[in-house]
């Protein structure tokens, strides 16, 4: 029994093997029912609670058990199954197997499987039926004009939001089984004819690269097919919004779902993928233009502003005028530790708030934000332990980083900031000059799938005016980026 | 679709590698017109500039030449260090006058050069596309905070620039040499095309022109950004000082503005020092690499920090800098392990 790979021809003996590998009476949601079909003898397979038991009953056990005794006596046992498919069954996705591991992992997945007496392969039946999570708004990524749908765990719910935007013929789902023990279910989602079939066949292949013995999220998958696994910055674009799936179908990216992850991942990405935001095109282009020029400055502030306090300070107070000048050494003078310790214990509060205030519970949530910001904040000021002005210049920062619309990039540009903390506490303007220069060389030459992550600003290629500023839509005629310069 | 857009991944390695190739010249030109790099032609150090602009042209033709026929890997290793270091060694003397006046100069050193190796440990494709996104940013921000630093007699400051007698004038015709070597990166062809395949390697460069046109471009704006910077408030003619290095000086104290785009203007300028720099680095392991292709990354990464190291020890020693500051040669070292962590690990399958 352990070694039987295909169906036998014996019902019953198929009926022990399915018992023996899924554990069946002790397993207590595995669902063999027995029954007549007409002139022979035929059995259903699935789980319970994963598959919808009212569609099995409807759809496949009365019709069947309805036939009359005779009905199929003339038909040859190997097409059975075939037969009941024809005559009785009426359920439409259907698929004819005779592996008996891929039928006990389409069973797992929520699949109904139909065996006759006497054939060899049996119908497997798309009846999932468990309990999902319905659409609901994006929790990552709201936007104030522009659709409010989000994708959910179920990957058919999700590629049916990507098929009501995208009605063309040439989008391809194609399912994947990825994973070593525990497998998962992926679907590759492209524009065939679009897409360049060289970087589907690599993303393709990297996923089907993937052993891991526990079930993959769209973060693990993300990880295991990048580039670069060091780098900083996130060389593949993740989002929880169809809307904003479905473009990057139409710029020839592929558009990776997960069962049981509600985030769809996208590659090849640019870095200016991870920067822009739905909004931007749903409003006009001088607003459009206005907060995209906004959430820019607030990441520059976020990066720059405490690394470049801490180097004028430090290395350059010529630069501040006087008054300014004396009123940062008055506070500075209570402050009992170095201005840099300071600088990091601040940042590493900031942090720490924000951290809890994702983990606890949705009203703490809100008062932990009152409590730490206000009272801890002023009660830390009035003790002397920091003072006012590197206060307002972390938290300006922390403000400018929740400018960054990619929840990813924006950990990725935390821990930069801390290294251009250091740069200009102990070298300087220059040091921090320098350190934002290499980590530019370090994003300049990363890739995603194969395609430069700075593209179209270096390597230039020809682009919609769509990358700092946001100009009408009129000028924007390129279409298929990645088709082109993948 | 597929020659597209391997077209267009060739086109853009090119005009990459020759932005790079022009921050280059244009640092190594101004090295050279400021007289940090070839201190003995001081008086004419301006003409040394001026003919290195032609140079740096005639150079890049020649490198184009030579990459049809195959450069000698090694040499070009080395001249490319060579340069890189001399100009990193003048990016310091700088950065420590007018920047970093309270730090050690072996710390300054060790800053610059640390900075300059994170850039060039991202490869010859990091840098030179960074080189492309800025080829317009970085000359446009000098000469505007040039300007706006410009001192009220600066027609005053022009006439010194050509320097006097003959003899001056000459070795600063002869000494443009070390503007025109940062142009034989042009020599090889661009590291980004080996990462895209044979098919990509196998397609032909630009013309000649093209590569010439963009280092004469770079040679000029270094030129250029001699004279204005002579011109400018804060910074002594080229006549009245006989002094390695001292050849930037900062006369007047800042007050709030002008202090500030003395600052930003000093900064720019170094960095683009040190990305021209850089390149060279970037370039000069790229050769290594030919040279002995089973030094991958690891090995290769290793020499150029200790290139490196050996000339800040002896630096320390030649100026007898106190054993605090031999720790530049240690954080030099933990760079080079740097190189070793995979950070340049792309994903092969």
């Amino acid at each position: 029994m352990e070694g039987a790979v295909a169906l036998t021809p014996a019902l019953c003996r198929n009926i022990e093997i399915f018992r023996a590998r899924l554990g069946a009476p002790d397993n207590a949601d595995v669902i063999l029912r027995r029954f007549r079909s007409g002139a022979f003898e035929s059995a259903v397979l699935a789980i319970d609670g994963m598959t919808d038991t009212l569609a099995v009953d409807e759809h496949i056990l009365r019709p069947c058990q309805d036939l009359p005794e005779t009905a199929g006596a003339d038909v040859p046992p190997d097409e059975r199954v075939a037969f009941l498919m024809g005559h009785a069954v009426s359920v439409l996705p259907m698929k004819m197997k005779t592996n008996i591991d891929e039928l006990i992992a389409d069973a797992l997945s929520g699949q109904c499987v139909l065996m006759s007496d006497g054939c060899t392969s049996a119908c497997v039946m798309d009846t999932r039926g468990f309990e999902k999570r319905p659409v609901m708004r994006p929790e990552a990524e709201q936007v104030v004009l522009g659709p409010h749908q989000s994708f959910n765990e179920a990957i058919r719910t999700n590629i049916t939001l990507l098929r009501r935007i995208v009605q063309r013929e040439e989008l391809t789902t194609e399912f994947i089984s990825t994973g070593g023990a525990m497998k998962t279910r992926c679907a590759l989602l492209y524009l065939r004819g679009t897409a360049d079939e060289a970087m589907i066949a690599r993303i393709r292949r990297r996923i089907l690269a993937c052993d891991s013995g526990f079930a993959l999220t769209t973060g693990d998958i993300e990880q295991l097919v990048e580039d670069h696994p060091l780098s900083l910055i996130p060389q593949c674009v993740t989002t929880e919004r169809p809307d904003r799936a479905a473009s990057f179908l139409a710029e020839g990216q592929v558009v990776v779902l997960t069962d049981g992850s509600p985030l769809a991942l996208a590659a090849p990405a640019t870095l200016w993928h991870q920067l822009h935001t739905p909004d931007d095109s749903s409003m006009r282009w001088q607003y459009g233009t206005f907060l995209r020029l906004v959430r820019l400055l607030g990441i520059a502030i976020h990066l720059l502003l405490p690394g470049v306090y801490l180097a004028i300070l430090c290395f350059h107070p010529e630069l501040l005028s006087p008054m300014l000048l004396t009123s940062v050494y008055e506070t500075s003078a209570r402050v009992p530790i170095p201005v840099l310790a300071e600088a990091l214990l601040m940042t590493l509060a900031f942090d720490l708030i924000n951290e809890a205030g994702l983990r606890a519970p949705g009203a703490l949530g809100n008062a932990l934000g009152i409590v730490s910001g206000l009272i801890l904040g002023q009660a830390a000021v009035s003790a002397d332990i920091v003072s006012p002005l590197l206060l307002i210049i972390v938290a300006a920062s922390g403000l400018g980083g929740f400018c960054v619309p990619s929840y990813a990039l924006g950990i990725g540009l935390k821990i930069a900031q801390l290294a251009l903390i250091l740069a200009g506490a102990l070298g300087g303007l220059y040091a921090l000059g320098l350190t934002a220069l290499a980590l530019s060389c370090a994003a300049c030459r990363l890739s995603s799938a194969g395609s430069p992550l700075t593209a179209p600003v270096t390597p230039r290629r020809p682009h919609n005016p769509d990358i700092l500023l946001r100009l009408p839509l009129r000028f924007q005629k390129a279409r298929a980026f990645f088709a082109e310069h993948t | 679709m597929q020659n597209t857009a391997l077209e267009s991944r060739v086109r853009a390695a090119y005009r990459a590698q020759a932005a790079a190739a022009a921050f280059a010249c244009g640092a190594a030109t101004f090295a050279l017109g400021s007289g940090l790099a070839v201190p003995m032609c001081l008086n004419a150090a301006y003409i040394a500039a001026v003919c290195a602009v032609p140079a740096s042209g005639l150079a890049a033709y020649a490198a184009c030449r030579l990459r049809a026929r195959g450069p000698r890997p090694l040499l070009l290793c080395m001249a490319l260090t060579a340069a890189a270091l001399l100009l990193l060694l003048a990016c310091a003397q700088l950065a420590g006058q007018l920047l970093l006046s309270r730090a050690a100069a072996l710390y300054v050193c060790a800053v610059t050069l640390g900075g300059a190796l994170l850039c060039a440990l991202c490869g010859e494709t990091g840098v030179s596309r960074l080189c492309f996104a800025l080829r317009i940013a970085a000359p446009v921000l000098l000469a505007v905070l040039g300007v706006a630093g410009l001192s009220g007699q600066w027609h005053a400051g022009l006439f010194p620039l050509l320097g006097s007698g003959l003899v001056p004038l000459g070795l600063g015709a002869c000494a443009c040499l070390p503007a025109c070597i940062p142009a034989m990166m042009l020599a090889l062809p661009p590291a980004a095309l080996a990462d895209a395949g044979e098919d990509a390697l196998a397609c032909p460069p630009p013309p000649p022109a093209f590569f010439v046109r963009r280092a004469v471009l770079g040679s000029l704006a270094g030129a250029l950004l001699t004279l204005l910077l002579t011109l400018c408030n804060a910074y002594e003619t080229l006549r009245t000082l006989d002094t390695w290095g001292s050849r930037m000086v900062i006369l007047s104290q800042a007050d709030p503005h002008g202090g500030l785009v003395q600052e930003l203007l000093t900064l720019v300028q170094l960095l683009a020092l040190t990305l021209g720099a850089s390149a060279m680095l970037a370039g000069a392991e790229q050769a290594l690499l030919r040279f002995r292709p089973s030094m991958k990354n690891a090995r290769a990464g290793l020499l150029i920090p200790a290139i490196v190291c050996t000339a800040a020890m002896t630096l320390s020693l030649v100026y007898g800098y106190g054993p605090l500051l031999a720790a530049a040669p240690a954080t030099l070292a933990i760079l080079a392990l740097l190189t070793m962590i995979p950070m340049r690990r792309t994903r092969t399958i």
